[in-house]
């Protein structure tokens, strides 16, 4: 396995979803750092580099950030419209993965510049397969774009 | 003009032209008889002036002669002579001037010869003169021969003179009684043309003076007309009640001569009369739409201290208690009377709706007019059509109120069903979000418990912690499931023409994988009619359809599908079929005729989840999407032979495309 530098961001509130996700990252073999922050805001601060987050070497900028749609004081969507109107940041890859099936959900995070979106699977092993496939699509072929 | 005047002045005129030729014909008459009458005068006149020349001659001849007779100079003889001469032409003329008088005719006869002989006697004599001498000659004189035949001349000629003046005298009577009569008659005449020209003048005058007070008549009426068809007009215009009081009163105004007149209405539940209608408007305390109680009096400068009361208005609504009702000093009548002039010049009439009152009119008037009948027939026109009218206008108000209301309670029902709608969309998302994280998180983590503490676990622990894993796999499915359901419920779902042939082979390229695992065969008979319908919606539809027909299969059997498109014949032989049924058979376990409903329900099943797994909203997900698509889905089924599942979708008009 390649180990690409930069990290992931991880922004999810659940802490079971964290943990799963992180099990599945480390039975994929994956060798990114993961970042982990829990709700919409502190996502915001740590792409901006603020705050708590302004330390770019405990924090450097994620070459991929996995977005989770309902969260505290942000929401996802609310998360990625900052984001795409930030003119440094707004070439980041965002991949949404969230529960949401609906419809509206999908539709509002595609108009919203999501580059994928990936519905949380109940069986572990399908989130395993899930790890695998993102570190396969947007760690090794996707060609990243420059910040 | 009426006829009968118009046949009497003709009748008249007739008369008048009648008498005119009258008095034309007897003028004529007379003066032709005048005329004739002078002329016979003048004639009678020249008869005697010609007697006496032809005598004067006859004398100047004599005179002539007994000259020369004496003398013997012949210079006496020349007047002698030129008498001669003159003497036939008298008597010539004497013959033509009474030609027509056979009397006088006959004396000249008689007087011709006596004429003759006079002549030859005074001839004689001068020739007796000229040739024998004066003595000869006297003899012949002396022998009265001369003197006699003289005489008896003179005595013709004074008959013949008599004649004349007799004829004279009876012609000038004549001539004086004509030009009496005449006189008499055309005074007469004049008289009577002045008579029927005086007529004619009276029956003109007449007629004019009818036809004003007719045209006059003829305005106010179509003036009267005009308003009752204003007051019409308001009604279908849909005016309020207020606007069509006003424009009443506005008019009745122009009509009726009144110091202001007003427009009641009664509300008796309220215990108010409202002021719908005031021709003055600038009356603050009886302004339009104001409300006066019933009861209780109130003062104004118009109604001095009048008091409306509700009591006994249908006995005094009806026509023969015509209350008067000037109502002073907090007296205690009712308003209402029927037209009845008041003391203070005014007129109250009720305003009915068959026998209810439902308001009043009210006129003042000043002290010096007062209203004429006509002016009272306006009046109550008026106040009977704007009854009408304001019945009219508010039941229409109450209708538009009802309708009002009714909308109102639309629009509520409508948001609390939206606002129901939003909270099973929250609902919903709710679902999708959360309830599946604790079951990722049984399902992790047992898979977790089970990877890194397999060796801990007895063979009995394993096997709970395979079920949990199982079950919170299965939950997820249900969820799903149920979502989809949910889904398909809520959603707009907008229809658009479909080639069912791509959309068929669609579905089974998805499903390939099933395919493949069951070594399933699937027929598909194209082409496939199109058809109309939600996209989305009939994959899932399809799917579903095509999952059960592989999955519900006897164990060792290879399930065998086939699939086919007919137009639907219509009940009506001649009308070209618009619906298409699809048919899904299979060759699998059949349904039971008693079941065949109810598989279409949520969470009906037929079997234990260990032989056929599934949720039990597979087929409640075809039929709820086939009917929001405007179709039908049903199913034939023999247990032992298999299923033939069929929809019915709108079928696709040859002028829309696909």
């Amino acid at each position: 396995m390649p180990s690409m530098p930069g990290a992931v961001l991880l922004v999810e509130d659940d802490p079971n979803d964290v943990l799963l996700i992180q099990r599945a990252f480390t039975k994929a073999n994956l060798q990114v750092p993961m970042q982990v922050v829990d709700n919409g805001e502190a996502a915001v601060l740590y792409l901006a580099g603020a705050g708590d987050y302004s330390d770019r070497d405990q924090h450097p900028l994620p070459i991929l950030i996995l977005l989770d749609l309902k969260l505290p004081c942000r929401s996802g969507h609310e998360v990625l419209a900052w984001l795409r109107q930030q003119p440094s940041l707004r070439r980041l890859p965002v991949v949404v993965l969230t529960s949401s099936q609906e419809m509206g959900d999908i539709n509002r995070a595609y108009d919203l510049g999501a580059n994928s979106y990936l519905v949380k699977p109940v069986a572990f092993n399908a989130l395993t397969e899930i790890v695998k496939t993102l570190d396969l699509y947007w760690m090794s072929l996707n060609q990243a774009p420059t910040l | 003009m009426s006829k009968i005047l118009h046949r009497r002045i003709t009748l008249y005129f007739a008369l008048g032209l009648a008498v005119l030729g009258i008095n034309v014909a007897v003028s004529y008459y007379h003066i032709i008889r005048l005329v004739h009458n002078n002329a016979l005068v003048t004639h009678s006149q020249e008869v005697i002036i010609t007697l006496e020349r032809m005598l004067s001659t006859l004398k100047d001849a004599e005179t002539g002669q007994r000259g020369y007779l004496l003398t013997g100079s012949s210079s006496y003889l020349q007047p002698y002579n030129s008498a001669i001469a003159q003497i036939y032409q008298r008597v010539e003329q004497l013959q033509t001037l009474t030609s027509d008088n056979a009397s006088q005719q006959q004396r000249l006869a008689i007087l011709q010869p006596l004429i003759n002989e006079k002549l030859r006697e005074l001839d004689q004599t001068i020739q007796l003169r000229q040739t024998r001498g004066l003595a000869a000659a006297k003899q012949v004189v002396l022998s009265d021969r001369g003197k006699r035949v003289m005489d008896q001349i003179r005595g013709i000629v004074a008959q013949m003179q008599q004649e004349e003046e007799v004829l004279l005298e009876l012609r000038s009577q004549q001539s004086s009684t004509s030009i009496q009569q005449t006189t008499l008659a055309l005074s007469l005449i004049a008289i009577l043309t002045l008579l029927l020209l005086l007529g004619v003048y009276a029956l003109i005058t007449r007629d004019l003076t009818r036809r004003k007070r007719a045209e006059a008549a003829l305005q106010r009426s179509a003036q009267r007309l005009a308003i009752l068809h204003d007051i019409d007009r308001a009604i279908l215009e849909a005016h309020s009640s207020i606007e069509i009081a006003q424009s009443a009163v506005a008019r009745l105004c122009y009509l009726v001569p009144c110091r202001q007149a007003l427009v009641l209405c009664y509300h008796f539940d309220a215990g108010e009369a409202q002021v719908l209608g005031n021709s003055s408007n600038g009356q603050a305390s009886l302004a339009v739409g104001a409300r006066l109680p019933l009861s209780s009096g109130f003062s104004d400068p118009v109604l001095p201290n009048l008091v409306l009361t509700s009591g006994d208005v249908s006995t005094n609504g009806s026509q023969s208690l015509p209350t008067t009702t000037v109502i002073k000093d907090n007296a205690r009548p009712v308003s209402l009377s029927n037209g009845v002039d008041l003391g203070e010049n005014c007129v109250t009439l009720p305003l009915r709706s068959e026998n209810t009152v439902i308001g009043e009119l009210k006129l003042f008037g000043s002290r010096l007019v007062t209203l004429t009948p006509e002016h009272r027939e306006i009046t109550q026109e008026v106040a009977n059509q704007l009854a009408i009218a304001l019945e009219q206008a508010q039941l229409r108000e109450r209708l538009q109120q009802n309708a009002t209301e009714l909308e109102c309670r639309v629009l509520e029902r409508t948001a609390q069903l939206q606002s129901a709608n939003t909270e099973l969309e929250a609902f919903g998302y709710s679902v999708s979000h959360d309830l599946r994280a604790p079951l990722r998180a049984m399902q992790g983590f047992t898979q977790a418990l089970m990877e890194d503490y397999n060796d801990v676990l007895d063979g009995v622990g394993q096997d709970y912690a395979r079920r949990i894993s199982k079950a919170a796999q299965r939950m997820d499915v249900l969820i799903e499931d149920l979502l989809a359901y949910s889904r398909l419920s809520r959603a707009e779902l907008e229809l658009k023409p479909i080639d069912l042939d791509s959309l068929v082979s669609e579905v089974i390229a998805q499903l390939e994988l099933e395919i493949r695992q069951r070594q399933a065969q699937i027929i598909v008979v194209n082409p496939l009619l199109p058809v109309i319908a939600h996209r989305v919606t009939l994959v899932q539809v399809l799917t579903n359809l095509l999952m059960n027909a592989i999955k519900f299969v006897a164990s060792g059997v290879q399930p065998q599908i086939k699939i086919w498109a007919e137009a639907r014949p219509e009940a009506r032989p001649e009308a070209p079929p618009h619906q298409v049924r699809l048919w899904v058979q299979d060759n699998g376990i059949g349904i039971a005729p008693e079941h065949q409903e109810r598989i279409f329900r949520v969470f009906e099943r037929l079997h234990g989840v260990e032989t056929y797994p599934g949720t039990g909203i597979g087929l409640a997900i075809v039929r709820k999407g086939v009917e929001r698509m405007g179709g039908q889905v049903g199913v034939e089924s023999n247990p032992s032979v298999g299923s033939r599942f069929w929809l019915e979708l709108p079928k696709i008009n040859t002028r829309e495309r696909l």
